[in-house]
């Protein structure tokens, strides 16, 4: 079973990746599970379509801890198992530690089942406390892939999300296999992420290039795959799949300085937008 | 890598804020916090578990409550508290948990302004610090939420501070041999804390014409809040006065401050070493001098070492306050107080709350004798020398109204050091 976590931006598209991604693995004939461990609770919108699934934590707190799996575990497209962890309502109690107690739910009422080829968390955009580094703890996810485009923000993120890899990596034996570009059709956006990925040490797997047609999906509640089984952009995420796949390329990410990260945007003309 | 201590004799800052506001009568905490806090911190706060007890009503929040908010846990609580608990006030203090997932205490309050039996809400989570951390935020909140907005000054009536429950051994005792002095000048006297005193006292602290706050560093921000709220004058005295040159000068500050007749405090004073004079030259026929190691709270090393020196003819070589003294001008003022005696040596001083590096240290001067908690009772035992138990912790005496202070307290201190094993 590999154990793989998405981290990236908020808003910079890692639950509609991750979605697509997981898609076209199980299109493979791969056998997945999705926890989103994000309060919105919106990680499986596509998968489901629509927000079908009663979170952990709302069965937590309205149910009590007596839960079978499946009240919380819903299959949507390609036989993909999709979990929400949910949260506490916005400005009430804590979130961080939310994602701590239904992962360790999910694991009690045992969802991690053998037959599962993959376990993939889409983690909230802002890493703001010791729970959201939860996924990526304990020896969970081994796997981490950022997501990132060629805005300043996004890598300024994901280098920052690399020092806590990094942390992490040390003790738990976690590795960056790699960037993913999710294009937003920034000037020599795929040599600025491809550099920015050499300098981590790593490398930028796949460039998913914009395309409305993920849009489109997304309001009828649809992967592009499952929307749009022939379109261009349903092979680009066949291919990122493929590549997640087959991917043997694991470190530990070097963050950059603040300055030396200025200077690879300079190099590539970010910096003077 | 965070530094840790050996046998800490501090507790947290919910610690001090229990120690003190369970002292009041009539007062009751209700505590927002985790489920062992109650058990911890009433075992430190200055009478062993067992003669205190822990019932402390508590929201004992589990993870549901730091996941989701324990407010509407702490308002059952709260409720079935208001029933069945006979209270002249409530006192709901919050601890780590409820800290840190910001538990909007606030909000509750302003629910509760109207309750039958008033209800004060502190943030007290325990990183705040120790318990004198604690201590002074509730005496900030006394002054501040407790202490009438209309008063009326009362010449007579004066406020007793810095003496802080739970944190000197003989705390209950102290705050009641020094109220016991002011009484005989014709005071009366607000220390909150011993039997009797109550909420009523905290009540009409806001009409005292002085505040006498024992302790050279404690309570500055509760001193400004008296000046500025009520405008109170504030006389320091540097720690707890014990033997007769002590409490003679505290005495005479009080009286000048007050401007009492000094022949009243005059008579006063000599009453009172006339007899404890008579107890001192009888135990003087059998003294032994030792060389003395000293250890514990500021206010307690500053007394006994004062009297020791001053009255009692004895040697203290090495004193070791175990305050987490941080500021520089603190402990220059506390090391003058150490050192200042009549006596031809000066003590070495040290600030120092670890318990290995205590015992290190006393090892280095040769002492016959260690004043201290029961810590330093292993030390003592280790080294073959006699000790007495006079500081916190205290696991091999009961203490409730023992006392040093003032007169009749050094003649018990001076029992005690004879009753060394």
């Amino acid at each position: 079973m590999r154990q793989i976590a998405i981290y990236g931006k908020g808003g910079i598209g890692k639950s509609t990746t991750t979605q697509n991604l997981t898609a076209g693995l199980a299109e493979k004939g791969k056998n997945l599970m999705i926890v989103g461990c994000d309060p919105k609770a919106d990680s499986t919108r596509l998968i489901l379509g629509g927000l079908a699934q009663k979170s952990v934590l709302d069965t937590l707190r309205l149910e009590g801890d007596e839960i079978e799996l499946d009240y919380i575990m819903k299959t949507g497209f390609g036989g993909i198992r999709c979990v929400e962890s949910g949260g506490p309502e916005p400005g009430v109690g804590c979130a961080g530690r939310g994602i701590i107690t239904s992962i360790n739910m999910l694991e009690q009422l045992g969802a991690y089942t053998e037959d599962l080829d993959y376990v993939f968390y889409d983690v909230l955009g802002d890493v703001v406390c010791g729970g959201f580094s939860m996924p990526i703890r304990e020896g969970k996810a081994k796997e981490i892939y950022i997501v990132a485009s060629g805005e300043m923000m996004a890598l300024y993120a994901a280098n920052n999300i690399s020092k806590g890899i990094s942390k992490y990596a040390n003790s738990g034996g976690t590795r960056l296999g790699g960037i993913i570009c999710n294009s937003r059709n920034v000037d020599g956006e795929a040599e600025l992420v491809s550099a920015f990925a050499k300098e981590l040490g790593t490398q930028m797997i796949h460039f998913v290039p914009r395309n409305n047609i993920v849009q489109r999906a997304e309001i009828n509640k649809k992967t592009v795959i499952e929307y749009d089984a022939s379109c261009p952009q349903a092979d680009e995420y066949r291919q990122l799949a493929d590549k997640i796949d087959g991917n043997d390329m694991f470190v530990i990410p070097k963050p950059m300085s603040s300055e030396r990260l200025e200077e690879i945007l300079m190099e590539y003309g970010i910096a003077a937008f | 890598m965070s530094q840790y201590i050996q046998n800490p004799r501090s507790s947290c800052a919910l610690g001090g804020a229990f120690a003190t506001v369970s002292r009041v009568d009539g007062i009751i905490p209700i505590y927002h916090t985790g489920p062992g806090c109650g058990l911890q911190t009433a075992s430190t706060g200055g009478y062993p578990t067992n003669v205190v007890g822990s019932g402390i009503p508590s929201s004992n929040m589990l993870e549901k409550q730091v996941v989701f908010g324990g407010i509407n846990r702490l308002r059952d609580e709260i409720n079935g508290a208001l029933e069945v608990m006979q209270a002249d006030l409530f006192y709901v203090l919050t601890g780590c948990a409820a800290d840190i997932i910001g538990d909007n205490t606030t909000d509750l309050a302003e629910e509760y302004k109207d309750a039958e039996v008033p209800i004060i809400f502190m943030e007290t989570g325990g990183f705040k610090g120790n318990n004198l951390v604690g201590h002074q935020l509730v005496m900030e909140s006394f002054a501040n939420k407790i202490a009438k907005k209309d008063f009326q000054k009362q010449d007579n009536l004066v406020n007793l501070f810095g003496i802080v429950p739970g944190h000197e051994l003989a705390w209950a005792g102290n705050i009641d041999e020094i109220t016991r002095l002011l009484e005989k000048l014709g005071l009366k006297v607000n220390n909150f804390f011993v039997p009797g005193q109550g909420v009523a006292s905290i009540q009409n602290s806001s009409s005292a014409a002085l505040n006498i706050i024992c302790t050279p560093w404690l309570l500055k921000n509760v001193e400004k809040v008296y000046e500025d709220n009520f405008n109170i004058p504030a006389l320091r005295y540097p720690g707890t006065p014990i033997g007769p040159t002590a409490t003679g000068i505290f005495l005479r500050e009080v009286g000048e401050a007050l401007h009492l007749e000094e022949a009243l405090v005059e008579n006063v004073i000599a009453e009172e070493e006339a007899k404890t004079y008579a107890y001192l030259e009888a135990a003087s026929r059998n003294l032994t001098r030792y060389r003395m190691g000293i250890v514990g709270d500021t206010n307690t090393i500053i007394g006994i070492t004062k009297f020791l020196a001053n009255d009692y003819s004895q040697i203290p070589v090495v004193i070791i306050d175990t305050d987490d003294v941080v500021k520089k001008e603190d402990k220059e003022k506390i090391i003058a107080e150490l050192t200042d005696l009549e006596y031809g040596g000066t003590p070495d001083v040290f600030f120092e709350g670890d318990q290995w590096k205590i015992r290190d240290t006393l090892r280095k001067y040769n002492l016959t004798m260690i004043l201290g908690s029961t810590y330093e009772k292993e030390t003592a035992g280790e080294l073959g020398i006699a000790s007495v138990t006079i500081s916190s912790p205290s696991t091999d005496r009961v203490v409730l109204n023992h006392k040093f202070a003032g007169y009749e307290g050094c003649i018990t201190l001076v029992e005690d050091t004879y009753y060394n094993y």
